[in-house]
């Protein structure tokens, strides 16, 4: 081994990225086996009438096969919990350039506020998605560089675990059963009082996009779905203003769908932010007694 | 600066090209500069006690050795002392012994108002200055000669591989390797690297990927059943291992790749078959110090049974006391202390069992102890303990983590199988060696965590 060390080194680094590729190229190979939605998207098994997209409250509230029963259409919700609209906004374009452009695209502006950390996690997405690999690149350069060189990395997140494990078990819309509790909600009372409610620039600049996109040809509605009355409370002035800014922007191109203030009864809720089994069939009630949903049906 | 991170890879790659291109003085004085600016990434304010330590050392090491009276020289061997547990002291264990004494005079009945005193912990202190120290006491008993270099001792005692998490490599055997010019050999750069990737393989495949799935069990003791409990207590015993041994092969194999041998510092273990050989294989490097600066000073096992078993359980007090300032860390110590006891207790008595039975005992015996060792307080170690044995909801939230725990545990039988064909003494070719790194790294590739988790020992 010492005899040559230089060409020992030049066949260890060979090995070492030629398995990887070999491996890494395996581990795509199986994700379509998997039933989970973004997996089956780039797997060309997802197409759809009516896509949703948002971070985990609209990926909680809203179930795919309820919507598609009641609506008679093919919904599919590609909503990712902890997922920035900057994002879904790929997600979006991906779909587009695959299956064509939907019926109608439900966007949950919560979305609109949430950051870029969890991007990372999902990047077995740079095998599928050029439009991925840029935001990466822009975003988290060092891990743009990392995944290239060493393309198993770019298989390692619970994400891709998550595909993989979907392999073996049938993908089913998980939901909330819990309740609120009252130590619950007291803890968000007294949690520190930062304003959650401020959309960030890339998200609010990437909603701007996906309108300029796709309105006229999808009918976009913007959509905001319940949070607990505690929360409304607390964030009052800064959910007031949000809203406000997004009205004076949006409203009069756009049907906006407010439900922030629906639901009132702890019972719907699972945590502040999210509802459980029994608040998102009531969702379902207020949306069906929706003058635009009534038009669909 | 972690090991387990993208500057510390950079700041490598950077020192060894440098480390090989300079000769003599220069060298030495380029390896001291780095390891002061590795160690002030973890905070630059704290380099003043390495330098305190290492000019205190180097001062009472010189008068120790120039001195004829042994009055004289015993004075300076204990300012030395006194000096480095000084340190420690103020640093590591003011608050503990604060607290200690409040509860000592609530019980007498006296009222006073409580005030603690907010203290950072050095990184390392606890490694660097037990190296320290042994120097002034080896030159004291005439085991080595004084360094009078002081640039050399001042990397002696910071040398950045092994500064802040050990091992605890002894003036004895760094000092000579330092004097002497280190030539850059391949055999050294493939052995080196091979210990290497195996410890980032412990690091962030085992230890880390245990630690998502351990940590929670501790913060949130009731959010689980007892069966979890079990599990993540068996667990931790890899992590901690993998943690450590991770550390110290990483600290080994870049002292290798640089030309010096630091010695082992964890020798397989878990395939221990006694409590003894169990600390024959654990930490090699702090208890060998234990052992030869506390226990053997003590009277070891020279005046009788009971005077050898109170000197053990001095050592291993202490022991746990090194660990942290904390009564789970001391009772840790002492439990095994005890063990120690009734392992030299039943070595008289002639029994036959097979050895995987001894090392699975053993293994079982050190995994309930680490529930002290991890545990932040008594409350945590009674719950804990209680849940194990309350079969009340044994398996509720079992499946918490299932994906962690399915890849832990694959990690864990790599970690079990390398050290079981290592403790067989099977040789491997080379080029076997060669596609196991490789392995290794895919391993670290796919499976490792990569979010610049602490090791553990940082804070000891």
């Amino acid at each position: 081994m010492f005899k040559n060390p230089k060409r020992t080194i030049i066949i260890f680094c060979l090995l070492f990225l030629i398995g990887d590729r070999i491996l890494s190229h395996a581990g795509v190979y199986i994700t379509k086996f998997s039933s989970l939605p973004i997996a089956q998207l780039y797997n060309k098994n997802l197409d759809s009438d009516i896509l949703i997209i948002g971070n985990s409250r609209a990926y909680r509230h809203f179930y795919e096969d309820d919507w598609s029963s009641f609506l008679n259409l093919k919904v599919s919700n590609l909503s990712l919990p902890g997922a920035p609209l900057i994002h879904l906004e790929v997600i979006l374009d991906d779909y587009v350039s695959i299956y064509g452009k939907p019926e109608y695209i439900f966007i949950e502006l919560d979305s609109l506020i949430t950051n870029l950390d969890i991007l990372p996690s999902f990047k077995f997405l740079m095998f599928f998605s050029d439009n991925y690999s840029l935001l990466i690149k822009k975003y988290f350069r060092k891990i743009y560089h990392i995944s290239n060189l060493i393309n198993l990395y770019k298989l390692n997140s619970t994400q891709y675990l998550n595909v993989i494990h979907k392999i073996f078990e049938n993908y089913e819309q998980p939901k909330l059963y819990s309740q609120v509790s009252k130590n619950q909600l007291e803890n968000f009372k007294n949690s520190s009082n930062t304003n959650r409610f401020k959309s960030k620039d890339y998200n609010f600049e990437s909603l701007e996009r996906i309108i300029k996109k796709y309105n006229g040809k999808s009918e976009i509605i913007l959509l905001i779905s319940p949070f607990h009355p505690e929360v409304i409370n607390k964030y009052h002035k800064e959910i007031d203003e949000w809203k406000k800014n997004l009205n004076s922007i949006f409203k009069n191109e756009f049907r906006m769908l407010d439900f922030s203030d629906s639901i009132t009864d702890d019972k719907f809720f699972n945590d502040p932010f999210h509802l459980n089994n029994l608040g998102v069939k009531k969702l379902k009630e207020i949306l069906l007694s929706d003058r635009f949903f009534e038009k669909i049906l | 600066m972690l090991f387990n991170s993208i500057n510390f890879l950079v700041f490598l790659i950077l020192f060894l090209f440098t480390y090989f291109l300079l000769k003599g003085r220069v060298r030495v004085f380029f390896c001291l500069i780095s390891s002061y600016i590795f160690y002030s990434f973890f905070n630059y304010k704290f380099l003043i006690l390495i330098i305190l330590s290492t000019i205190t050392d180097y001062l009472a090491g010189l008068k120790i050795s120039s001195e004829k009276n042994n009055l004289k020289r015993k004075s300076f061997l204990f300012i030395s002392i006194f000096l480095n547990l000084l340190i420690l002291g103020v640093f590591k264990y003011f608050n503990f012994f604060l607290d200690s004494f409040y509860n000592l005079i609530s019980i007498l009945n006296i009222e006073v108002k409580k005030i603690y005193v907010e203290i950072l912990l050095p990184v390392g202190i606890s490694f660097f200055t037990f190296q320290s120290m042994s120097y002034s006491i080896d030159i004291y008993n005439r085991k080595i000669k004084v360094e009078k270099d002081l640039l050399r001792f001042a990397t002696f005692v910071s040398f950045f591989p092994q500064l802040v998490a050990g091992p605890i490599v002894r003036a004895k055997k760094l000092l000579p390797q330092l004097a002497v010019f280190q030539v850059f050999k391949w055999s050294n750069l493939f052995l080196g690297s091979e210990l290497i990737i195996y410890g980032f393989f412990l690091k962030l495949c085992v230890a880390d990927r245990l630690g998502v799935i351990i940590d929670p069990t501790y913060s949130n003791l009731m959010d689980y059943g007892g069966s979890v409990h079990l599990i993540t207590s068996i667990l931790f015993s890899f992590q901690i291992y993998s943690d450590f041994a991770g550390y110290s092969l990483i600290a080994i194999g870049i002292g290798r790749v640089m030309g010096f041998n630091f010695g082992i510092n964890f020798k397989r273990p878990y395939m221990a078959s006694s409590i003894q050989d169990f600390w024959r294989r654990w930490h090699i490097s702090l208890s060998s110090w234990l052992k030869d600066y506390l226990y053997i000073p003590l009277g070891g096992n020279r005046f009788g049974v009971s005077k050898k078993y109170k000197n053990i359980l001095i050592v291993m007090f202490l022991g746990g006391l090194w660990h942290g300032a904390s009564v789970t860390f001391l009772l840790w110590g002492i439990c095994h202390g005890v063990l120690l006891i009734i392992g030299e207790t039943l070595k008289k008595i002639k029994y036959n069992v097979p050895n995987f039975f001894k090392q699975l005992t053993v293994f079982i015996l050190v995994s309930i102890l680490w529930i002290f060792f991890r545990s932040e307080n008594l409350e945590i170690i009674k719950l804990k303990f209680l849940k194990i044995v309350s079969f009340e909801n044994y398996f509720y939230n079992f499946s918490y983590d299932l994906f962690n725990l399915v890849i832990g545990f694959i990690m864990v039988c790599i970690v079990i199988i390398e050290d079981f064909i290592k403790e067989k003494k099977i040789k491997f070719s080379k080029s076997f060696r060669i596609f196991l790194s490789i392995f290794y790294l895919w391993l670290i590739s796919f499976f490792g965590i990569f979010n610049g988790t602490n090791f553990i020992y940082f804070k000891f």
